[in-house]
């Protein structure tokens, strides 16, 4: 599968492809967040919109793989913990068109927020668009849905000793070493979250989001209650009050790990 | 460098609770908002954008603070105050403090570390939901995070002097013109900065007695000097200050329950404020329920008040046929408090359900508490009549219908439920619920009827894909009796 940038495969999709990597079995849930704010003209409509990308210059919606991370408006813009979250989680979306997989965020790299070994890469080498790509991403790096979850990839060694590696796979070891390099509970760690675009909409009245992470004294609202009821979504909430950056998007990483568990997701 | 609260905003969709202080420090136009450790002391401040939050109208009061020091936590009570503390001395102010809505108890029995308030919350709101299989995990995690939260709180204490700058030439305007038009906006703001104290009161205090009026804002400003001198002058003047303004003003109530916590004597005089205020409210056909329940929660707990408030609530019942707004939320109140003056109230509103039945919310509701404590025949008959016709729209249709188990003939309760399912809006997700109840153990004749619902339920596109996989299973198995 080609890559945005021709009709050639991206270095990082070319080491997915020609790479025999073993399936591995579970999975894991989509996320999309957006701002709370949102919430009061999402529990009207009848899903998710994409909205326009000033990275990618197209109408697009993000979704992470089993991270309750948030990214909106400008990619470049780094979200304060006030504009609360709320993430909309997706057991399964059958039939999900993806137009692009990274395995990281993005929007971190147009705005240069990595290490220099992933920055000196252009971001095109990391872009593939093959629907297997989360599965073989986390395969080939971590081996596991729960090493991928907890942050913790292969070694070098063991990737090198295990893949057809030469010094011209730049782009793999600098994912490998960025997946090594963040801190898993911390919630708005994008650096590797698996991210996955597409340029369809959501029809929740199709695929209603199995729940949705949100803050705690948003559920007084009727419309939105009545929202959750009609999706037969299970709300997850926080609390606002500490003003504790760690400790609310804490709760949130606790909260979906638990959620995740108890769907039977692999964590 | 210092940070100076100069707002308090609401986290956006929350009416009350907990909310944002906001900072400003010299050299800077940007707001700030700080970012806490778990002892409640600053790690940072990081600028906001204050324009996705809306402003809370209250002036918060003049605190500083910096990095290292004791930060400020908000929290917005449905009553209108507005308390800007330290973490520890938030903890203590709410400690105990009512809070009607269930949601913002649940955080606030976590900040209090208040595991029978949680529990409490969390039953209130799985009621109010209505549905206990979408919130029994959320219940599940709550109460599992319980302890994290209560560890991640533990805090420490330290002390520090705010500061504040002198305003001189502001004070100087106020002694000077009493007839300034902004006269009462800038005694606030010099209030709110330390400044002069004891000489605003004074200030405050000669101006009131001159009849200048505050512009609508003396309960705000009463409600200000009355942190700071609760003296029986200022008392005086604070009373004066509520029977002139409007009853449905948040700062009004604030001041009404203040005045009524410090001092037992003024009791009588405030219950006759109160009750001149919501009569005079009830006379305009629109009360608001936040005004009358907020009063209540109050005029309930003292002897000496209650019984006024049970007058109320009779004149409130007299005038039911006439009111638009949401009485039910008003009146379900009353059925809270059970003493011996009830039962007038409890009749009165008894006959009105007997003889005003509609398919509306506030009806369903007064007679599924009436219906709890008398199941008198005539009120069954009422209420079989009112399920046989009414309630197509309504999720309390349910309830009724629920209550009625054991009451009237199962086969007579069954049939209700099958005329209803014909006539019941078909995105209710009641109508669902009672569908699959009655498949449960249906009859041959009912087998043929409810194939035929579930198949125009199908067709109508409603519900969750939950709800489709089992009404399609349960047309599925009375489509293969039919085919046998």
């Amino acid at each position: 599968m080609a890559s945005s940038s021709g009709n050639r495969p991206s270095p990082f999709d070319d080491f997915l492809s020609r790479n025999t990597i073993s399936s591995i079995s579970g999975g894991l849930p989509l996320v999309h967040s957006t701002k709370s704010l949102n919430l009061r003209e999402l529990v009207k409509a009848s899903g998710l919109e994409p909205t326009e990308c000033d990275v990618f210059n197209e109408q697009l919606l993000y979704f992470f793989l089993g991270r309750p991370a948030y990214r909106w408006g400008r990619p470049e813009s780094q979200p304060h913990h006030w504009e609360l979250p709320t993430c909309f989680i997706f057991d399964q979306l059958p039939g999900f068109p993806i137009e692009r997989v990274y395995p990281f965020d993005s929007g971190g790299h147009a705005n240069g927020l990595y290490p220099s070994y992933v920055q000196n890469i252009p971001r095109e080498n990391f872009e593939t668009r093959n629907p297997d790509a989360p599965n073989r991403i986390v395969s080939a790096l971590f081996g596991s849905f729960q090493r991928y979850v907890a942050g913790q990839p292969k070694s070098e060694e063991d990737l090198i000793k295990e893949f057809d590696l030469s010094v011209f796979d730049a782009e793999m070891l600098a994912v490998r070493a960025l997946a090594g390099d963040g801190t898993p509970e911390a919630f708005d760690d994008r650096r590797f979250s698996i991210e996955i675009q597409t340029r369809d909409p959501i029809d929740f009245s199709i695929n209603p989001p199995s729940a949705i992470i949100l803050p705690v004294n948003y559920l007084d609202n009727a419309d939105l209650r009545d929202a959750i009821l009609r999706w037969n979504s299970e709300p997850i909430t926080y609390d606002l009050y500490s003003l504790n950056l760690s400790h609310y998007h804490g709760i949130i990483f606790y909260k979906f790990m638990d959620y995740c568990k108890s769907r039977g997701f692999s964590v | 460098m210092n940070y100076n609260l100069v707002e308090v905003r609401k986290f956006s969709g929350c009416p009350y609770g907990f909310c944002l202080p906001i900072f400003s420090r010299k050299g800077s136009n940007d707001a700030y908002a700080q970012n806490l450790d778990i002892s409640g002391r600053v790690v940072e401040f990081l600028p906001v954008d204050t324009s996705t939050f809306d402003k809370i109208d209250i002036l918060p009061p003049p605190h500083v603070t910096d990095v290292g020091l004791k930060g400020f936590l908000a929290f917005h009570h449905e009553d209108g105050q507005l308390f800007v503390l330290h973490l520890d001395e938030l903890r203590e102010a709410l400690m105990g403090i009512g809070i009607a809505n269930p949601f913002v108890a649940v955080e606030l029995s976590a900040l209090l570390n208040d595991r029978d308030l949680q529990h409490l919350a969390i039953r209130e709101c799985a009621d109010v939901f209505g549905n206990a299989g979408i919130i029994a995990n959320w219940a599940r995690r709550e109460k599992k995070l319980f302890r994290v939260v209560e560890e991640a709180l533990q805090d420490i204490s330290d002390i520090y002097e705010p500061e504040y700058d002198a305003l001189s030439e502001d004070f100087a305007k106020l002694q000077s013109e009493f007839s300034l038009k902004d006269w009462t906006e800038i005694w606030i703001r010099l209030w709110g900065q330390g400044y002069k104290r004891k000489e605003l009161v004074g200030l405050a205090s000669l101006r009131l007695d001159q009849d200048y009026g505050f512009y609508g804002d003396a309960p705000k400003i009463f409600l200000l000097i009355l942190d700071f001198d609760d003296s029986d002058f200022v008392i005086k003047h604070a009373l004066k200050a509520l029977e002139s303004s409007r009853i449905t003003d948040d700062f009004w109530r604030t001041l009404f329950n203040r005045l009524g916590n410090i001092s037992s004597r003024n009791r009588k005089l405030l219950t006759e404020i109160a009750s001149s205020g919501l009569r005079q409210e009830l006379q305009q056909n629109n009360p608001s329920s936040r005004v009358w329940v907020s009063l209540w929660s109050s005029a309930f707990s003292y002897e000496d008040r209650a019984r006024e408030a049970w007058s109320l609530a009779i004149d409130y019942v007299e005038k039911l046929p006439t009111l638009t707004s949401d009485a039910a939320g008003i009146l379900v109140y009353p059925f809270r408090q059970y003493d011996s003056e009830f039962e007038p109230f409890f009749r009165k509103t008894r006959d009105w359900v007997v003889r005003y039945p509609r398919s509306t919310v506030v009806w369903s509701t007064l007679f599924l508490k009436v219906v709890e404590r008398d199941k008198s025949y005539d009120l069954i008959d009422i209420g079989v009549d009112w399920l046989s016709r009414s309630g197509g729209n309504l999720t309390s249709w349910v309830n009724i219908w629920s209550k009625f188990h054991g009451l009237i003939d199962e086969e007579l309760r069954r049939d209700l439920a099958m005329q209803w399912l014909s006539r019941a809006r078909l995105d209710m997700r009641s109508w669902v619920d009672i569908f699959l109840l009655m498949f449960e153990n249906a009859s041959i004749a009912e087998k043929e009827k409810l194939k035929n619902l579930g198949k125009m339920w199908l067709r109508s596109g409603y519900g969750s894909r939950a709800s489709h996989r089992k009404i399609e299973q349960a047309v599925r198995y009375l489509e293969s009796l039919s085919a046998v």
